[in-house]
Protein backbone atom coordinates (compact mmCIF):
# COMPACT_ATOMS: atom_id res chain seq x y z
CA UNK A 1 0.00 0.00 0.00
CA UNK A 2 2.79 2.16 -0.95
CA UNK A 3 0.75 4.05 -3.67
CA UNK A 4 -1.41 7.19 -2.56
CA UNK A 5 -3.96 6.32 -5.08
CA UNK A 6 -4.26 2.58 -2.86
CA UNK A 7 -3.70 4.45 0.38
CA UNK A 8 -7.00 6.13 -1.08
CA UNK A 9 -8.76 3.59 -2.08
CA UNK A 10 -7.78 1.35 1.25
CA UNK A 11 -9.54 4.94 3.25
CA UNK A 12 -12.52 4.50 1.10
CA UNK A 13 -13.05 1.26 2.08
CA UNK A 14 -12.47 0.81 5.32
CA UNK A 15 -14.30 3.93 6.00
CA UNK A 16 -17.64 2.45 4.26
CA UNK A 17 -16.93 -0.68 6.17
CA UNK A 18 -16.98 1.06 9.57
CA UNK A 19 -19.70 3.61 9.12
CA UNK A 20 -21.81 0.25 7.63
CA UNK A 21 -21.03 -1.26 10.96
CA UNK A 22 -22.03 1.45 12.55
CA UNK A 23 -25.18 1.95 10.60
CA UNK A 24 -26.10 -1.78 11.72
CA UNK A 25 -25.20 -1.16 15.16
CA UNK A 26 -26.76 2.51 15.45
CA UNK A 27 -30.26 0.40 13.61
CA UNK A 28 -30.22 -2.23 16.01
CA UNK A 29 -30.21 0.24 19.08
CA UNK A 30 -32.92 2.46 17.69
CA UNK A 31 -35.07 -0.67 17.03
CA UNK A 32 -34.54 -2.47 20.66
CA UNK A 33 -35.31 1.29 22.10
CA UNK A 34 -38.53 2.29 19.97
CA UNK A 35 -39.80 -1.45 20.02
CA UNK A 36 -39.57 -1.77 23.68
CA UNK A 37 -41.33 1.82 24.19
CA UNK A 38 -44.10 0.37 21.98
CA UNK A 39 -44.24 -3.25 24.37
CA UNK A 40 -44.37 -1.11 27.12
CA UNK A 41 -47.09 1.33 25.75
CA UNK A 42 -49.44 -1.35 24.95
CA UNK A 43 -48.30 -3.31 28.40
CA UNK A 44 -49.79 -0.16 29.93
CA UNK A 45 -52.92 0.18 27.72
CA UNK A 46 -53.50 -3.70 28.89
CA UNK A 47 -52.85 -3.06 32.14
CA UNK A 48 -55.18 -0.05 32.29
CA UNK A 49 -58.14 -2.35 30.38
CA UNK A 50 -57.74 -5.03 33.23
CA UNK A 51 -58.13 -2.34 36.36
CA UNK A 52 -60.96 -0.69 34.53
CA UNK A 53 -62.24 -4.51 33.69
CA UNK A 54 -62.05 -4.88 37.32
CA UNK A 55 -63.55 -1.39 38.66
CA UNK A 56 -66.70 -1.93 36.47
CA UNK A 57 -66.71 -5.73 37.91
CA UNK A 58 -66.44 -4.25 41.53
CA UNK A 59 -69.30 -1.25 40.43
CA UNK A 60 -71.56 -3.90 39.10
CA UNK A 61 -71.21 -6.25 42.28
CA UNK A 62 -71.74 -3.23 44.79
CA UNK A 63 -74.47 -1.99 42.85
CA UNK A 64 -75.79 -5.33 43.05
CA UNK A 65 -75.69 -5.68 46.64
CA UNK A 66 -77.04 -2.55 47.37
CA UNK A 67 -80.55 -3.48 44.78
CA UNK A 68 -80.68 -6.51 46.85
CA UNK A 69 -80.54 -4.81 49.76
CA UNK A 70 -83.06 -2.15 48.59
CA UNK A 71 -85.62 -4.76 47.26
CA UNK A 72 -85.16 -6.63 51.19
CA UNK A 73 -86.12 -4.13 52.58
CA UNK A 74 -89.28 -2.81 50.46
CA UNK A 75 -90.32 -6.42 50.83
CA UNK A 76 -89.75 -6.16 54.74
CA UNK A 77 -90.95 -2.66 55.01
CA UNK A 78 -94.31 -3.64 52.88
CA UNK A 79 -94.80 -7.10 53.14
CA UNK A 80 -93.69 -8.48 56.48
CA UNK A 81 -95.01 -4.92 58.07
CA UNK A 82 -97.86 -4.80 56.63
CA UNK A 83 -98.97 -8.41 57.83
CA UNK A 84 -97.48 -7.55 60.91
CA UNK A 85 -99.68 -4.44 61.25
CA UNK A 86 -102.82 -6.64 60.56
CA UNK A 87 -101.92 -9.60 62.88
CA UNK A 88 -101.84 -6.60 65.63
CA UNK A 89 -105.04 -5.56 64.28
CA UNK A 90 -106.47 -8.94 65.01
CA UNK A 91 -105.13 -9.28 68.20
CA UNK A 92 -106.69 -5.77 68.92
CA UNK A 93 -110.56 -7.29 68.31
CA UNK A 94 -109.67 -10.34 69.67
CA UNK A 95 -109.26 -8.68 72.89
CA UNK A 96 -112.32 -7.18 72.81
CA UNK A 97 -114.23 -10.66 72.33
CA UNK A 98 -112.36 -12.09 75.46
CA UNK A 99 -114.37 -13.90 78.19
CA UNK A 100 -111.54 -14.21 80.43
CA UNK A 101 -108.75 -12.40 82.56
CA UNK A 102 -106.27 -14.96 81.42
CA UNK A 103 -107.22 -14.68 77.44
CA UNK A 104 -106.95 -11.21 77.43
CA UNK A 105 -103.39 -11.08 79.10
CA UNK A 106 -102.04 -13.56 76.94
CA UNK A 107 -103.80 -10.92 73.86
CA UNK A 108 -101.95 -8.11 75.47
CA UNK A 109 -98.82 -10.16 75.70
CA UNK A 110 -99.07 -11.25 71.74
CA UNK A 111 -99.51 -7.52 70.54
CA UNK A 112 -96.61 -6.20 72.70
CA UNK A 113 -94.40 -9.54 71.07
CA UNK A 114 -96.04 -7.76 67.43
CA UNK A 115 -94.94 -4.74 68.82
CA UNK A 116 -91.61 -5.36 69.46
CA UNK A 117 -91.51 -6.98 66.02
CA UNK A 118 -92.73 -4.33 63.50
CA UNK A 119 -89.96 -2.38 65.37
CA UNK A 120 -87.38 -4.96 64.62
CA UNK A 121 -88.38 -4.96 60.70
CA UNK A 122 -88.69 -1.06 60.45
CA UNK A 123 -85.08 -1.19 62.18
CA UNK A 124 -83.74 -3.91 60.06
CA UNK A 125 -85.41 -2.14 57.07
CA UNK A 126 -83.72 0.83 57.89
CA UNK A 127 -79.98 -0.27 58.38
CA UNK A 128 -80.88 -2.02 54.78
CA UNK A 129 -81.48 0.99 52.92
CA UNK A 130 -81.46 4.27 55.19
CA UNK A 131 -84.00 6.61 53.97
CA UNK A 132 -83.02 9.74 54.79
CA UNK A 133 -79.71 9.02 53.24
CA UNK A 134 -82.11 9.26 49.35
CA UNK A 135 -84.13 11.95 50.92
CA UNK A 136 -81.58 14.25 53.20
CA UNK A 137 -78.56 13.23 51.95
CA UNK A 138 -75.51 12.00 53.79
CA UNK A 139 -74.64 14.51 56.84
CA UNK A 140 -78.44 13.55 58.13
CA UNK A 141 -77.86 10.26 57.51
CA UNK A 142 -75.06 9.51 59.58
CA UNK A 143 -76.52 12.19 61.82
CA UNK A 144 -79.09 9.42 62.10
CA UNK A 145 -76.65 6.67 62.56
CA UNK A 146 -74.60 8.10 65.29
CA UNK A 147 -78.34 9.47 67.31
CA UNK A 148 -79.13 5.49 66.97
CA UNK A 149 -75.56 4.65 68.30
CA UNK A 150 -75.94 6.94 71.15
CA UNK A 151 -79.47 5.87 72.16
CA UNK A 152 -78.07 2.25 72.68
CA UNK A 153 -75.86 4.17 75.44
CA UNK A 154 -73.03 1.51 75.02
CA UNK A 155 -70.56 4.32 73.70
CA UNK A 156 -69.55 7.93 73.73
CA UNK A 157 -69.71 9.16 69.90
CA UNK A 158 -69.90 12.36 68.22
CA UNK A 159 -69.63 13.20 64.34
CA UNK A 160 -68.58 16.71 62.93
CA UNK A 161 -68.37 18.00 59.53
CA UNK A 162 -66.66 20.72 57.45
CA UNK A 163 -67.63 21.72 54.07
CA UNK A 164 -70.16 21.36 50.98
CA UNK A 165 -71.84 17.73 50.90
CA UNK A 166 -75.01 18.67 48.86
CA UNK A 167 -73.50 18.15 45.33
CA UNK A 168 -72.24 14.50 45.94
CA UNK A 169 -73.21 11.74 43.17
CA UNK A 170 -75.45 9.63 44.96
CA UNK A 171 -73.04 6.50 44.49
CA UNK A 172 -69.84 8.22 46.77
CA UNK A 173 -72.69 8.82 49.23
CA UNK A 174 -74.35 5.83 49.71
CA UNK A 175 -70.65 4.54 49.71
CA UNK A 176 -69.21 6.86 52.06
CA UNK A 177 -72.28 6.19 54.65
CA UNK A 178 -71.82 2.13 53.99
CA UNK A 179 -67.85 2.89 55.38
CA UNK A 180 -68.88 5.30 57.66
CA UNK A 181 -71.28 2.63 59.43
CA UNK A 182 -69.19 -0.12 59.17
CA UNK A 183 -66.05 1.65 60.98
CA UNK A 184 -68.92 1.97 63.45
CA UNK A 185 -69.77 -1.21 63.58
CA UNK A 186 -66.37 -2.39 64.13
CA UNK A 187 -65.00 -0.16 66.51
CA UNK A 188 -68.47 -1.56 68.80
CA UNK A 189 -68.40 -5.19 67.90
CA UNK A 190 -64.35 -6.30 67.52
CA UNK A 191 -62.32 -3.00 69.68
CA UNK A 192 -64.92 -2.81 72.64
CA UNK A 193 -64.35 1.17 72.68
CA UNK A 194 -65.82 3.31 74.93
CA UNK A 195 -65.66 6.76 72.11
CA UNK A 196 -65.85 6.64 68.66
CA UNK A 197 -65.48 10.19 66.41
CA UNK A 198 -65.83 10.63 63.15
CA UNK A 199 -64.74 13.54 61.05
CA UNK A 200 -66.08 14.50 57.78
CA UNK A 201 -64.47 17.07 55.28
CA UNK A 202 -64.52 18.35 52.36
CA UNK A 203 -61.63 20.83 50.79
CA UNK A 204 -62.95 21.55 46.90
CA UNK A 205 -62.35 18.19 45.46
CA UNK A 206 -60.17 16.01 48.06
CA UNK A 207 -62.91 14.83 50.70
CA UNK A 208 -61.87 12.96 54.00
CA UNK A 209 -63.78 10.98 56.14
CA UNK A 210 -61.92 9.93 59.46
CA UNK A 211 -63.52 6.94 61.91
CA UNK A 212 -61.26 7.37 65.69
CA UNK A 213 -61.94 4.96 68.45
CA UNK A 214 -60.20 4.31 71.84
CA UNK A 215 -60.69 0.40 71.72
CA UNK A 216 -58.22 -2.22 72.15
CA UNK A 217 -56.70 -1.24 68.06
CA UNK A 218 -55.23 -3.75 65.59
CA UNK A 219 -51.87 -4.37 64.07
CA UNK A 220 -52.07 -1.88 61.14
CA UNK A 221 -49.09 -3.95 59.43
CA UNK A 222 -52.06 -6.93 59.84
CA UNK A 223 -54.32 -5.30 58.30
CA UNK A 224 -51.88 -4.56 55.01
CA UNK A 225 -50.47 -8.37 55.39
CA UNK A 226 -53.87 -9.88 55.10
CA UNK A 227 -55.07 -11.15 51.95
CA UNK A 228 -58.63 -10.25 50.44
CA UNK A 229 -59.92 -13.49 51.22
CA UNK A 230 -58.09 -13.29 54.96
CA UNK A 231 -60.16 -10.27 55.75
CA UNK A 232 -63.18 -10.11 57.83
CA UNK A 233 -66.55 -9.57 55.49
CA UNK A 234 -66.67 -6.10 57.08
CA UNK A 235 -63.61 -4.81 56.32
CA UNK A 236 -63.69 -6.44 52.60
CA UNK A 237 -66.98 -3.99 52.28
CA UNK A 238 -64.79 -1.32 52.79
CA UNK A 239 -61.79 -1.90 50.77
CA UNK A 240 -64.22 -2.78 47.77
CA UNK A 241 -66.28 0.52 48.34
CA UNK A 242 -62.90 2.98 48.85
CA UNK A 243 -61.65 1.04 45.84
CA UNK A 244 -64.88 1.69 43.54
CA UNK A 245 -64.50 5.52 44.39
CA UNK A 246 -60.69 5.11 43.49
CA UNK A 247 -60.13 6.22 47.09
CA UNK A 248 -57.40 5.32 49.67
CA UNK A 249 -57.77 3.96 52.82
CA UNK A 250 -55.17 4.19 55.54
CA UNK A 251 -55.25 3.08 59.32
CA UNK A 252 -53.36 4.20 62.35
CA UNK A 253 -52.86 3.35 65.95
CA UNK A 254 -54.93 6.44 67.30
CA UNK A 255 -52.31 6.80 70.36
CA UNK A 256 -52.88 5.99 73.40
CA UNK A 257 -54.98 3.45 72.45
CA UNK A 258 -57.44 2.71 69.46
CA UNK A 259 -57.23 2.74 66.18
CA UNK A 260 -57.74 5.68 63.15
CA UNK A 261 -58.86 4.85 59.66
CA UNK A 262 -58.65 7.40 57.44
CA UNK A 263 -60.28 7.45 53.62
CA UNK A 264 -59.30 9.64 51.05
CA UNK A 265 -61.24 10.46 48.06
CA UNK A 266 -60.32 12.99 44.94
CA UNK A 267 -63.77 13.88 43.52
CA UNK A 268 -62.28 16.23 41.01
CA UNK A 269 -62.55 12.50 38.34
CA UNK A 270 -66.41 12.35 39.23
CA UNK A 271 -68.83 14.04 38.23
CA UNK A 272 -71.29 15.90 41.26
CA UNK A 273 -75.11 16.02 41.42
CA UNK B 1 -5.36 29.57 12.55
CA UNK B 2 -3.58 26.03 12.53
CA UNK B 3 -5.10 23.18 14.61
CA UNK B 4 -4.26 19.81 14.47
CA UNK B 5 -7.42 18.18 14.44
CA UNK B 6 -6.49 14.83 14.89
CA UNK B 7 -4.27 15.22 17.47
CA UNK B 8 -7.31 17.01 19.21
CA UNK B 9 -9.50 14.25 18.72
CA UNK B 10 -6.94 11.85 19.90
CA UNK B 11 -6.19 13.93 23.50
CA UNK B 12 -10.09 14.13 23.72
CA UNK B 13 -10.08 10.76 23.22
CA UNK B 14 -7.82 9.59 25.81
CA UNK B 15 -9.12 12.17 28.48
CA UNK B 16 -12.94 10.82 27.81
CA UNK B 17 -13.36 8.71 30.47
CA UNK B 18 -12.93 11.48 32.97
CA UNK B 19 -16.36 12.99 32.28
CA UNK B 20 -17.98 9.31 33.71
CA UNK B 21 -15.28 8.69 35.93
CA UNK B 22 -16.19 11.71 37.87
CA UNK B 23 -19.82 11.10 37.90
CA UNK B 24 -19.43 7.32 38.80
CA UNK B 25 -17.17 8.61 42.12
CA UNK B 26 -19.86 11.46 42.67
CA UNK B 27 -22.55 8.71 42.47
CA UNK B 28 -20.64 5.85 44.01
CA UNK B 29 -22.65 5.25 46.93
CA UNK B 30 -25.72 5.02 45.00
CA UNK B 31 -24.30 3.21 42.38
CA UNK B 32 -25.57 -0.62 41.53
CA UNK B 33 -22.73 -3.46 41.38
CA UNK B 34 -22.53 -3.17 37.65
CA UNK B 35 -22.04 -0.23 37.22
CA UNK B 36 -18.95 0.18 40.10
CA UNK B 37 -17.68 -2.36 37.83
CA UNK B 38 -17.45 0.01 35.13
CA UNK B 39 -16.53 2.95 37.26
CA UNK B 40 -13.25 0.64 37.88
CA UNK B 41 -12.83 -0.13 34.54
CA UNK B 42 -13.16 3.49 34.12
CA UNK B 43 -10.52 4.55 36.32
CA UNK B 44 -7.72 1.84 34.54
CA UNK B 45 -8.94 3.11 30.93
CA UNK B 46 -8.29 6.40 32.15
CA UNK B 47 -4.81 5.61 33.63
CA UNK B 48 -3.24 3.55 30.89
CA UNK B 49 -5.10 6.23 27.72
CA UNK B 50 -3.38 9.38 29.02
CA UNK B 51 -0.26 6.88 29.72
CA UNK B 52 -0.47 5.57 25.63
CA UNK B 53 -0.77 9.42 24.82
CA UNK B 54 1.94 9.96 26.53
CA UNK B 55 4.48 7.26 25.61
CA UNK B 56 3.00 7.77 21.77
CA UNK B 57 4.18 11.81 21.96
CA UNK B 58 7.47 10.86 23.16
CA UNK B 59 7.77 8.04 20.75
CA UNK B 60 7.92 5.37 22.97
CA UNK B 61 6.28 1.97 21.62
CA UNK B 62 3.28 2.13 23.50
CA UNK B 63 1.31 -1.26 22.58
CA UNK B 64 2.71 -3.75 25.57
CA UNK B 65 -0.17 -1.65 27.19
CA UNK B 66 -2.57 -2.47 24.96
CA UNK B 67 -2.47 -5.45 25.89
CA UNK B 68 -3.38 -5.26 29.50
CA UNK B 69 -5.95 -2.83 28.88
CA UNK B 70 -7.77 -5.38 26.61
CA UNK B 71 -7.41 -8.30 29.46
CA UNK B 72 -8.76 -5.91 31.78
CA UNK B 73 -11.11 -4.70 29.91
CA UNK B 74 -12.62 -8.62 28.64
CA UNK B 75 -12.56 -9.40 32.43
CA UNK B 76 -13.89 -6.58 33.78
CA UNK B 77 -16.90 -6.30 30.90
CA UNK B 78 -17.33 -10.10 30.95
CA UNK B 79 -17.90 -9.90 34.61
CA UNK B 80 -20.80 -7.01 34.18
CA UNK B 81 -22.51 -9.31 31.66
CA UNK B 82 -21.93 -12.39 33.86
CA UNK B 83 -24.60 -10.29 36.38
CA UNK B 84 -26.58 -9.16 34.08
CA UNK B 85 -27.44 -12.12 32.16
CA UNK B 86 -30.23 -13.77 33.17
CA UNK B 87 -30.23 -16.87 32.01
CA UNK B 88 -27.60 -19.41 33.10
CA UNK B 89 -26.90 -20.99 30.31
CA UNK B 90 -25.44 -17.48 29.13
CA UNK B 91 -23.77 -16.79 32.80
CA UNK B 92 -21.89 -19.97 31.90
CA UNK B 93 -21.30 -19.25 28.75
CA UNK B 94 -19.55 -15.93 29.56
CA UNK B 95 -17.12 -17.55 32.05
CA UNK B 96 -15.97 -20.36 29.46
CA UNK B 97 -15.54 -17.73 26.86
CA UNK B 98 -13.56 -15.72 28.91
CA UNK B 99 -11.21 -18.38 29.43
CA UNK B 100 -11.09 -19.06 25.67
CA UNK B 101 -10.42 -15.18 25.52
CA UNK B 102 -7.55 -15.53 27.69
CA UNK B 103 -5.94 -18.27 25.65
CA UNK B 104 -6.12 -16.41 22.76
CA UNK B 105 -4.79 -13.97 24.88
CA UNK B 106 -1.87 -15.61 25.46
CA UNK B 107 -1.21 -17.69 22.39
CA UNK B 108 -1.16 -14.06 20.36
CA UNK B 109 1.34 -12.89 22.85
CA UNK B 110 3.58 -15.50 22.52
CA UNK B 111 3.19 -15.36 18.51
CA UNK B 112 3.36 -11.61 17.70
CA UNK B 113 5.12 -10.28 21.39
CA UNK B 114 4.08 -7.60 23.61
CA UNK B 115 5.43 -4.59 20.64
CA UNK B 116 2.95 -5.54 18.74
CA UNK B 117 -0.59 -4.81 17.94
CA UNK B 118 -3.17 -6.88 19.82
CA UNK B 119 -4.88 -7.70 17.00
CA UNK B 120 -6.65 -10.85 17.75
CA UNK B 121 -7.56 -10.55 20.71
CA UNK B 122 -8.83 -7.16 20.42
CA UNK B 123 -10.93 -8.56 16.95
CA UNK B 124 -12.12 -11.21 19.41
CA UNK B 125 -12.92 -9.05 22.32
CA UNK B 126 -14.74 -6.90 19.56
CA UNK B 127 -16.62 -9.51 18.27
CA UNK B 128 -17.56 -11.40 21.66
CA UNK B 129 -19.00 -7.88 23.03
CA UNK B 130 -20.78 -7.23 20.37
CA UNK B 131 -22.82 -10.24 20.29
CA UNK B 132 -23.01 -9.96 24.11
CA UNK B 133 -24.69 -6.15 23.40
CA UNK B 134 -27.28 -8.07 21.02
CA UNK B 135 -27.89 -11.20 23.37
CA UNK B 136 -28.64 -8.20 26.31
CA UNK B 137 -30.86 -6.15 23.94
CA UNK B 138 -32.96 -9.74 22.96
CA UNK B 139 -33.14 -9.93 26.66
CA UNK B 140 -34.72 -6.61 27.34
CA UNK B 141 -37.29 -7.45 24.37
CA UNK B 142 -38.25 -10.58 25.72
CA UNK B 143 -38.05 -10.12 29.43
CA UNK B 144 -40.73 -8.17 31.15
CA UNK B 145 -39.37 -4.17 31.75
CA UNK B 146 -41.43 -2.14 33.79
CA UNK B 147 -39.67 1.14 32.75
CA UNK B 148 -38.30 3.15 29.41
CA UNK B 149 -35.40 2.38 28.41
CA UNK B 150 -33.96 6.09 28.71
CA UNK B 151 -34.12 5.00 32.31
CA UNK B 152 -31.94 1.86 32.06
CA UNK B 153 -28.53 2.45 32.55
CA UNK B 154 -27.42 -1.02 31.25
CA UNK B 155 -29.43 -0.21 28.08
CA UNK B 156 -26.70 2.87 27.66
CA UNK B 157 -23.83 0.88 28.82
CA UNK B 158 -24.92 -1.75 26.19
CA UNK B 159 -25.13 0.91 23.37
CA UNK B 160 -21.64 2.26 24.14
CA UNK B 161 -20.23 -1.08 23.97
CA UNK B 162 -21.98 -1.86 21.15
CA UNK B 163 -21.47 1.20 19.14
CA UNK B 164 -17.63 1.24 20.26
CA UNK B 165 -16.83 -2.55 19.45
CA UNK B 166 -19.08 -2.98 15.97
CA UNK B 167 -17.45 0.32 14.74
CA UNK B 168 -13.70 -0.76 15.36
CA UNK B 169 -13.97 -3.86 14.44
CA UNK B 170 -13.03 -3.49 11.21
CA UNK B 171 -9.98 -1.49 12.96
CA UNK B 172 -8.90 -3.99 14.79
CA UNK B 173 -9.34 -6.85 12.78
CA UNK B 174 -6.64 -5.03 10.46
CA UNK B 175 -4.47 -3.25 12.62
CA UNK B 176 -1.73 -5.19 11.99
CA UNK B 177 -2.20 -4.79 8.67
CA UNK B 178 -2.15 -1.17 8.93
CA UNK B 179 0.52 -0.60 10.91
CA UNK B 180 2.75 -2.86 8.78
CA UNK B 181 1.76 -1.70 5.15
CA UNK B 182 0.04 2.38 5.41
CA UNK B 183 1.81 5.43 5.99
CA UNK B 184 2.56 7.09 9.53
CA UNK B 185 0.34 10.00 8.20
CA UNK B 186 -2.49 7.02 6.82
CA UNK B 187 -2.25 5.52 10.35
CA UNK B 188 -2.72 8.40 12.47
CA UNK B 189 -6.11 9.23 10.09
CA UNK B 190 -6.95 5.24 10.46
CA UNK B 191 -7.03 5.69 14.26
CA UNK B 192 -9.13 8.28 14.82
CA UNK B 193 -12.11 6.04 14.24
CA UNK B 194 -11.33 3.91 17.75
CA UNK B 195 -10.65 7.26 19.20
CA UNK B 196 -13.74 8.69 17.88
CA UNK B 197 -16.22 5.94 19.01
CA UNK B 198 -13.98 5.51 22.64
CA UNK B 199 -15.17 9.12 22.83
CA UNK B 200 -18.82 8.28 21.76
CA UNK B 201 -18.85 4.86 24.22
CA UNK B 202 -17.74 7.27 27.19
CA UNK B 203 -20.83 9.90 26.13
CA UNK B 204 -23.02 6.85 26.73
CA UNK B 205 -21.02 5.35 29.60
CA UNK B 206 -21.73 8.87 30.80
CA UNK B 207 -25.16 9.02 30.69
CA UNK B 208 -25.81 5.22 32.06
CA UNK B 209 -24.15 6.30 35.07
CA UNK B 210 -26.38 9.62 34.82
CA UNK B 211 -29.36 7.52 34.28
CA UNK B 212 -28.54 4.73 37.29
CA UNK B 213 -31.03 4.27 40.25
CA UNK B 214 -30.05 1.87 43.06
CA UNK B 215 -32.54 -1.27 42.64
CA UNK B 216 -34.83 -1.20 45.64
Amino acid sequence: MGQPTEEINFLLLFLTGTLGLLFLASTLILFVFINQKRMLSQRNKLQALKSSYQQEMLKAAIDAQEKERKRIAEDLHDEVGAVLSLAKLNANRANEYSANEEGRRLNKDTIQFIDDTINNVRRISKDLLPPTLEEFGLIKAIDELVAKVRASNIVRIKFEYRGEFNNLYPEIELALYRIAQELVNNALKHADAGEIEIYLERNENHLTLKVLDDGSGFKVEEIDRKSTFEKGIGLKNIHSRVSMLDGEINYFPNLPKGTAATVELDLSTRIHK
Amino acid sequence: MNVDFLQLILTTSSYSAILPLGLGIFKWRSLSFELKILSAYLFLSLLTDITTLQLANNLINNLPLLYVLTVLEFALFSWVYYNIFESFHLKKSVIVIAALFFLVFVISLYQNGVSSYATAPRTVESIVFTIYAIIYFNQILKGNHSFGLEKDAMFWFNGGLLVYFAGSLLFFSLSSFILEHASLEMQRKLFTTPAILNIVQKLLFTIAIWVSQRKK
